[in-house]
């Protein structure tokens, strides 16, 4: 069954109430869930990119998504040479501690500028997806066959959605939203000016790290949806879009997230209709269409030069 | 005597093994306007960081009204600064009554919504630097004058005691330096806002401060309460022993002054006798001229 079926569907209410396994009604229920789960993972990613696009972050998302590989890499290393650890949740694991650790590591290296941060991150990219790939040879070389998993990593695996995933996707966009509406001033002054804002009594560190965290999580869920080649899409695309669109900050972030969204259900749409068409990238490409439309617009009303 | 806000002991801060301020005596009276001056590379803006605690001195200390400077900063109400060249990243769609409002961030604290009184603050700040027009502009349309008096005003956000004034009139035209000025002599008489000016405008210098320190690795710090004569400002400039025309290697004159204890740099015989635009008022004028370090 597909999106469009499910809007024609009754049966979509029945979500709440125990849905007998293999029916039709499952399979209604397993499309509303991955939507709902593409729809959380949209939203946190357009509110983070009004950050990443203000701090010129985009690398650095790119840069926490490929050091997932050297988290899988590791793992798969692991279950090689020791066939214990054989885990199908192993790779996961290692993946969002790599994620996270290189983020944090590269907020580090990065603050005050002790590296700059596209150093920093070239850093961390190479470094671990070299590493990636001498384990995913050990694996290869050992098991004589790919670690399972492999391509799921760069391209993501959308339509393997679980309740666990869509429960963790709704966690985050919740995690981002709260953070960045309770934090706003905070987030606003470091945004503008990190250097200015901790010498207005700005717990800049906290703030930081924090932001780093959040990207670094919203970007470990993230890769299910997109994988790692596909994923700063959604942290740039979205606050770009709004920033073509409007110079008030409530519209650009309205227009994010509504770019965010018309993203994943434009791409379950193209998907459904054309199953060629892989469900992650079509989620990209709706944006980025989307985004060439708003520049053209912006050109049109001389909202930027 | 009045109490000092700022209180710098016997600082030193070296970076990378290279000395840039050494042992700096300083004790700035609460309600004064003390002008900095001196050569660029002297260490005016490293002590500006290093009183708000974005440096850390390598010996010596800071106090701001008792309390180190990372406390004093981070109570949000003790301290606004504007930078020399802040770097603003344009990229977030802020209007200038957002700009402004940044300054209150650390003053209103987490988690809790600005005070209304800040609110009107901020707006009447607007007013003030004569950008009220403005309050709805995105920060990216300003112009660089407009976008300096957003910065002098969010400074001025948090109502602060001590303001420190890093090149404030930099890309500012004549009659917004006017402005500037009014708006300092307002404020001390208003509030008894301390003032620490870094400027290479002497006019503006003299125009404001009522007192001057001339930063050169250590201080020359002069006490003028009244008003700063041209030869007296020479003097005091003349740590900037390139631009005058010495050769670095040479012995520098030394100040004539009896008062003097020898640290004082004489003005070189061949400068002007009066600067443009300040009005010459004889040696024997001044109250005080006198160094702590």
């Amino acid at each position: 069954m597909n999106l469009l079926d499910v809007f024609s569907s009754h049966e979509v209410f029945a979500l709440a109430t125990a849905i007998p396994a293999g029916s039709e009604s499952e399979s209604v229920g397993r499309t509303v869930i991955a939507l709902i789960a593409f729809s959380a993972v949209s939203v946190a990613c357009a509110m983070l990119s009004l950050v990443v696009v203000a701090r010129r972050w985009a690398f650095i998302g790119e840069g926490i998504g490929h050091s997932g590989f050297g988290g899988a890499g590791t793992a798969w290393m692991l279950m090689a040479l020791v066939p214990a650890w054989d885990r199908a949740w192993l790779p996961l694991l290692f993946v969002a501690l790599f994620s996270l650790g290189a983020g944090l590591g590269m907020g580090v290296l990065s603050r005050r500028g002790r590296i700059s941060g596209d150093v920093a991150v070239g850093i961390f990219l190479v470094g671990t997806v070299a590493w990636g790939f001498v384990g995913q040879q050990i694996y290869v070389q050992t098991r004589g066959t790919e670690p399972a998993g492999f391509l799921t990593l760069f391209f993501g695996r959308p339509e393997r959605i679980t309740d666990a995933y869509a429960l963790a996707a709704m966690s985050i966009a919740i995690a981002v939203t709260a953070s960045l509406l309770l934090l706003k001033k905070e987030i606003i002054a470091y945004c503008v000016d990190p250097e200015l804002a901790e010498t207005t009594g700005v717990r800049v560190g906290f703030v930081h790290y924090l932001l780093i965290t959040l990207l670094a999580v919203t970007t470990i869920v993230g890769l299910q949806v997109v994988g790692t080649l596909l994923i700063t899409a959604l942290l740039v695309l979205p606050g770009a879009t709004g920033n073509l669109l409007s110079r008030k900050l409530p519209v650009v972030t309205a227009v994010a997230i509504a770019s965010g969204l018309a993203g994943a259900l434009g791409g379950q749409l193209i998907h459904d209709a054309l199953p060629i068409v892989p469900l992650g990238p079509a989620f990209v490409l709706v944006m980025f269409v989307l985004f060439i439309l708003a520049f053209i617009i912006a050109k049109a009303r001389g909202l930027r030069g | 005597m009045v109490e000092p806000i700022l209180d710098i002991h016997d600082l030193s801060f070296a970076r990378r093994g290279r000395s840039i301020l050494n042992a700096v005596q300083l004790r700035v009276p609460a309600g004064s306007v003390l002008g900095i001056i001196g050569p660029n590379g002297g260490g005016k803006t490293t002590l500006l960081k290093l009183i708000l605690g974005i440096e850390h001195p390598t010996q010596g200390q800071i106090r701001i009204a008792g309390l180190n400077p990372r406390r004093a900063v981070l109570s949000g109400r003790l301290v606004g600064y504007l930078p020399q060249s802040p770097q603003l990243s344009l990229n977030l769609p802020i209007t200038t009554r957002d700009l402004v409002m940044t300054g209150l961030a650390g003053r209103t604290g987490l988690l809790r919504s600005h005070d209304p009184d800040d609110v009107l603050h901020v707006q009447a700040l607007l007013g003030q630097v004569g950008l009220a027009e403005l309050a709805g502009t995105t920060v990216a349309d300003l112009s660089g004058g407009e976008l300096q008096r957003a910065l002098i005003a969010r400074a001025l956000a948090p109502r602060p005691q001590l303001l420190l004034l890093d090149e404030p009139i930099v890309g500012i035209d004549r009659r917004g330096q006017q402005d500037f000025i009014q708006l300092i002599q307002n404020l001390r008489a208003r509030l008894g806002l301390t003032v620490l000016l870094v400027s290479h405008d002497l006019r503006v210098v003299a125009s404001v401060c009522d007192r001057v320190a001339c930063v050169a690795r250590t201080i020359h710090y002069h006490d003028v309460p009244q008003h700063i004569p041209p030869e007296l400002m020479y003097r005091m400039f003349a740590c900037d022993v390139a631009a005058f025309g010495f050769n670095s290697n040479s012995p520098l004159p030394r100040c004539e002054d009896p008062a003097c204890d020898g640290h004082h740099l004489a003005a070189p015989a061949h400068l002007p006798t009066s600067i443009p635009g300040i009005e010459s008022v004889s040696p024997s004028e001044t109250s005080d001229d006198k160094e702590t370090r």
